[in-house]
């Protein structure tokens, strides 16, 4: 799939905001992302976030807002890199155009840990929005990431530090002209 | 779109945040590591995270107890998180959990037996607040159980927490 538009957000969760709070935050940029209305609809989902945000599953693999070929893609910030965070930085463009009739058909991909996987489909399956409410195995996607490395000819003996190559070039003499 | 580096000022609000939230990240880390399930943290988790966050804003909250129990109600095993406040530390790094320290705490208890169930308890001062959810109780003996420091768990520069664990 083309994706046609891809917005990528990271928001302070703690010590800034409480999961609750960072939840809240969440669904309030899905709302000025794709309309107001978002924010109802993707409500019955705030226990299975609130549940993945607080074992940090948005730390390394996005919240995906999908609309058709529009996507939202929101981390989250713990800790450090949360109290670093602009809040400035977590506004979004504007709303994605929204097609003259028809329905809208969105699709919500949540981060979730092995731990939590059995809970979140339980709820999922409670609340009755898994047709748009879709888990993501972190595991899994850690598993592909390392096979794309693999499949490049990246391994880490091909990866080299910046600062440790240009330390290495001044000590053998070599200088940029 | 720019990236900011401004830092923001610590308050308590973030310490009792961060530990209120931490705290439950424990609790769920204990109960994934005994394989007892996560149900009981994640279906309560507003009413634990309400009641923790309004004791800590509060500084009533003494002490956290995760209890393990068969189905006798024996307890088989009980992790204790006390609670210190302390004065402000204007050093970022005051953030911290050690969840791996949790999760050896865990290993350290052994199998347990099928059928067990646990259940969260609080300590907290007299004059502390009423939180919805929340009912009296009192602690399951630890005769038969002796306690060992783990250490300090999770970190703020308002307040932090220790673990102590209660085995054969």
């Amino acid at each position: 799939m083309i994706r046609q538009m891809e917005v990528r957000r990271t928001i302070a969760s703690t010590p800034v905001r409480n999961v609750d709070e960072t939840c809240e935050r969440l669904l309030e940029l899905a709302g000025e992302w794709g309309g107001a209305e978002l924010v109802g609809d993707l409500s019955p989902a705030q226990g299975v976030l609130s549940g993945v945000v607080l074992e940090r599953a948005p730390l390394n693999m996005p919240l995906i807002v999908e609309y058709d070929t529009h996507f939202l893609e929101l981390y989250c910030a713990y800790e450090t890199d949360a109290l670093a965070i602009d809040e400035e930085d977590e506004s979004l463009p504007s709303r994605i155009p929204h097609p003259a009739g028809g329905d809208l058909v969105w699709k919500l991909h949540v981060p979730c840990p092995a731990s939590l996987w059995k809970w979140a489909s339980a709820q999922i399956k409670t609340a009755g929005i898994g047709k748009w409410c879709l888990l993501e195995s972190l595991e899994n996607a850690s598993r592909k990431n390392e096979k794309s490395c693999t499949a490049q000819g990246i391994t880490d003996a091909t990866l080299v530090d910046i600062e440790t190559l240009r330390a290495a070039m001044g000590k053998s003499g070599n200088q940029r002209g | 779109m720019s990236v900011g580096t401004r830092v923001r000022v610590f308050n308590r609000t973030m310490s009792v945040n961060y530990v209120s939230d931490e705290l439950v990240r424990v609790f769920l880390t204990l109960a994934n590591q005994m394989g007892l399930g996560v149900d009981y943290v994640q279906d309560n988790r507003r009413v634990l995270t309400d009641g923790l966050r309004t004791w800590l804003s509060e500084g009533s909250l003494k002490a956290t107890y995760l209890e393990v129990y068969d189905q006798s109600g024996n307890l088989i095993t009980r992790f204790d998180l006390q609670i210190q406040y302390g004065s402000i530390v204007e050093d970022e790094e005051a953030f911290y959990s050690d969840i791996e320290s949790a999760k050896l705490a865990a290993r350290k208890v052994g199998v347990i037996p099928t059928r067990c169930r646990y259940r969260i308890v609080v300590s907290k001062e007299p004059w502390a607040s009423s939180v919805a959810g929340w009912s009296d109780t009192t602690l399951l003996s630890t005769h038969g159980l002796r306690a060992r420091s783990v250490g300090d768990l999770v970190g703020s520069p308002h307040i932090k927490s220790s673990m102590s664990l209660w085995i054969r």
